[in-house]
């Protein structure tokens, strides 16, 4: 049934925009971890790489194409650490502290990450609305021929 | 409770699709209570290979041979068990839990719509009883 595979891209949608909100959180929590689990350097951001995955690949059955366009359902594939460094911020008195004195503060800027929040947010609404919208159109077709 | 007249084959047919619904509805069920618990794998009913089975490809297929007379005719592959696929968790999963509360809850929907349309199905059949059965008097 057509219709039933709009609610799953749909839902691929919203467990990517989940991930993002996830991975954003994480990185919002870490703004101030001069220190990473490894004990090297200052945390670093995340970042999710998004693949638009053919539509079979990600879920059973034959179903890659409408009207001969390929489907495609979004897909996180990896979770990514951003390499360039964070601003270094001078205090001599910090455990963290190099020689000179200087802290390496984690690469997060924190409004960055709340537009990504935002961004991610509102994303996964419109997904909401995407599924309700064909919830809608479901229950309407089974009323067809109903008294 | 397959009778040749009354109660047809596609009775039996519609109530194995309402039991095999009911078997995924619990899946998720249990899918979405383990959505924290760690190296969970998510199951899931494969549909479209069951329904194959239940419905049979051919009549051939539908009635079971009878080797004998006396033989009650019954549908074969009506109580085809569902083969059950199990998600693995994406490479970056942190706990190896492989459950996406968001699909599991669409699937849970999907599903949910299924059953209310078989049920449909089935008692509009059933009305059509009635009307036999009532001498075409609603």
């Amino acid at each position: 049934m057509e219709l039933l595979k709009a609610f799953q891209i749909s839902a691929s949608g919203m467990s990517v925009e989940r991930t993002r909100i996830e991975i954003v959180s994480a990185n919002i929590a870490n703004a101030h971890s001069t220190r990473s689990a490894d004990g090297v350097g200052p945390y670093q951001r995340r970042q999710p790489v998004v693949e638009a995955s053919a539509f079979d690949k990600v879920y059973e059955g034959n179903f890659s194409s409408i009207g001969g366009q390929d489907v495609s359902v979004p897909q996180v594939m990896d979770v990514v650490t951003d390499e360039t460094p964070g601003p270094r911020v001078y205090d001599p008195g910090h455990p963290d502290a190099d020689e000179q004195g200087f802290v390496a503060m984690p690469n997060v800027s924190v409004v960055s990450e709340m537009v990504e929040l935002m961004n991610a947010s509102r994303a996964y609404e419109a997904n909401m609305n995407a599924i309700d919208a064909t919830k809608d159109m479901v229950m309407k077709a089974l009323e067809i021929g109903r008294g | 409770m397959v009778t040749d007249n009354l109660f047809d084959a596609t009775f039996a047919r519609l109530a194995r699709v309402l039991d095999l619904r009911a078997e995924q509805h619990s899946l998720i069920s249990a899918n979405l209570a383990n959505s924290n618990t760690p190296n969970y794998r998510a199951k899931e009913l494969d549909f479209s290979q069951v329904l194959e089975d239940v419905m049979g490809s051919s009549s051939e297929r539908l009635s079971m041979t009878n080797t004998a007379e006396g033989h009650l005719g019954g549908l074969s592959g009506i109580n085809a068990q569902a083969e059950i696929t199990t998600h693995e968790p994406p490479a970056w999963s942190i706990d190896g839990n492989s459950v996406n509360p968001e699909v599991e809850l669409t699937r849970s929907m999907e599903n949910n719509l299924m059953f209310n349309a078989v049920t449909r199905v089935t008692s509009r059949k059933l009305g059509l009883l009635k009307l036999a059965v009532m001498d075409g008097r609603l």
